[in-house]
């Protein structure tokens, strides 16, 4: 199964940009003052890309995120998206530092909520709901609360909501960062065997160098407020990968160039 | 857990409060007898039971009375102040037009407006059920209010992400958030809304236990009017635990009493 998924992926390598970041900038007016947030980005990401973005706290990765799915205004420059269709908004499916489930709703209640809010029709949500649940091992915890789960499990059923309405592009805001360092080990592996079988673009921020180095194609590495490109970084370790990848010469080639490129003041 | 291990085990958690109010009777009981107090004064414990039994069948038709004018005053409340709360946090125009004023009613002290709303209503039950209804609505919105706004901001960027509209957010964010507020807030208020029934009975009636109290004080029936007293606490512990229960159905999600309890489930 593993060797089919490296098959597949030459095929869908990425060729046309997907999303264009032109020369986007973002300020924040506070009362004592405009605060440049991120200042000129220029980013284009390919279709089915896994990009990670990196950088040293409050650089804008979040900031850039919820400009992508629409929750925050551009200052200037502007966002391009090349969806195709004739909905300029793409399908987003986002995953935050907390899960921020509805504790009032079950499990799979929790996952259909994107299925409702979209009016999907019910059976199909709840088929495709439970395969998903299957898929990060939770199939019997469906009528659960969140509260009676744990971190890890909780994770996974936001990962499975953002999934649920098959979303063009995942975006992830330190999804894994409230976890504990084996949960986190797990929920990556997990991640990118679901990206492998349904490719899909993907922007992840993350604190963790090693852990952008094994997710992503592409590590977009960010300089401090304001918030800039200082580069990015192809990542040309074969797939699918593993933990057995970290220890590989050039995991920690990409590692010690990128903690360089983070400690370099701009 | 089994119904009988869970009686067992809350008649366990209140066992000292059952001790301590037996002990509290039996010296009211020895201090009346041992000092000599007149009955107008301080009935004991045996006289107010004796007039409990005496006036019974009158004092059942009082208890509907009073129970009546609370428990419709307070689903007035509860069903007016749900739609006002989500119209104040749905539309910040709606919330500047509103907010000050119902902060303004709010802080009118109820009592003071009872004689007023028996000249209006009249002195039968429905100027009872409008003061019932006052006393508890404010309380209500309030903490409606609160809990339609304290959304969790995460929570809330999902809803935005899978561009929910406004009224998506308000029916699966908003309210659900808000209703372990609104039963706090209920709790407060139905004790409340039997304050003000009480109030209304004390001002103008003609039946209710405000009303028995108000006369039997003033004929120096004191056993009567501490019999009345002690029915309308039972009333107030009686609705207090009605909405807790009806709490425990609405929030399935929320830890459960045995679990508060530690008591092994």
């Amino acid at each position: 199964m593993s060797s089919k998924i490296a098959q597949i992926w030459p095929e869908v390598a990425p060729v046309e940009s997907f999303i264009d970041f032109v020369n986007v900038g973002k300020t924040f007016r506070t009362r004592t003052g405009d605060i440049p947030a991120i200042c000129d980005i220029s980013l284009s990401i390919p279709k089915n890309q896994f990009v990670a973005i990196v950088g040293p706290s409050g650089c804008g990765k979040s900031t850039l995120l919820k400009m992508l799915a629409g929750l925050l205004t551009v200052t200037s420059g502007r966002i391009d998206l090349h969806t195709g269709g004739r909905d300029p908004l793409p399908n987003v499916g986002m995953v935050f530092q907390r899960p921020a489930l509805l504790p009032w709703r079950d499990v799979l209640s929790n996952i259909l909520l994107p299925t409702q809010i979209a009016k999907l029709e019910r059976p199909v949500a709840v088929k495709r709901a439970m395969a998903l649940l299957k898929l990060v091992g939770l199939a019997e915890f469906a009528r659960k609360y969140p509260n009676e789960l744990s971190g890890g499990m909780q994770m996974r059923v936001a990962l499975c909501r953002a999934l649920i309405c098959e979303p063009t592009l995942l975006l992830m805001d330190e999804p894994f960062g409230a976890l504990d360092a084996m949960t986190r080990e797990e929920l990556s592996i997990e991640l990118l065997k679901i990206w492998q079988h349904q490719p899909k673009t993907v922007l992840f921020v993350t604190h963790s160098i090693s852990e952008a180095i094994l997710l992503a194609d592409r590590v977009v590495v960010m300089s401090a407020r304001p918030g800039r490109v200082i580069q990015t970084v192809d990542i040309d370790i074969s797939r699918p990968r593993d933990f057995s990848d970290v220890h590989s010469a050039a995991f920690k080639d990409y590692s010690s160039l990128i903690r360089e490129l983070i400690g370099t003041r701009h | 857990m089994k119904l009988g291990t869970r009686m067992v085990a809350s008649v366990a958690h209140m066992g000292p409060a059952i001790i301590t109010s037996i002990i509290l009777i039996m010296i009211w009981q020895a201090g009346t007898s041992l000092f000599n107090i007149p009955n107008w004064l301080l009935p004991a414990p045996s006289r107010i039971a004796d007039a409990l039994w005496q006036w019974r069948l009158t004092l059942v038709n009082d208890i509907g009375v009073t129970l009546l004018e609370t428990i419709i005053g307070f689903i007035f409340a509860v069903l007016g102040a749900i739609p006002i709360a989500a119209a104040l946090v749905s539309s910040s125009l709606v919330w500047r037009s509103f907010y000050p004023i119902l902060a303004a009613f709010q802080s009118i002290p109820k009592n003071a407006i009872a004689p007023i709303l028996i000249l209006w209503f009249g002195t039968g039950e429905l100027s009872k059920v409008v003061i019932a209804f006052l006393i508890s609505f404010f309380p209500i919105v309030i903490n409606a209010v609160t809990g339609m706004q304290a959304t969790d901001s995460d929570a809330m960027a999902m809803f935005k992400s899978i561009r929910a509209n406004r009224w998506q957010i308000l029916w699966h964010l908003r309210l659900p958030n808000a209703i372990p507020y609104i039963f706090a807030a209920a709790k407060v208020s139905i004790t409340l809304a039997l304050v003000g029934a009480v109030i209304g009975e004390f001002v103008g009636a003609d039946s209710g236990l405000g009303y028995v109290i108000l006369l039997s004080s003033s004929q120096l029936k004191t056993d009567l009017a501490f019999a009345s007293i002690v029915l309308l606490a039972l009333i107030g512990v009686a609705l207090f635990s009605v909405v807790g229960l009806v709490e425990k159905l609405f929030t399935p999600w929320a830890p459960s009493l045995e679990h508060m309890l530690g008591v092994p489930a």
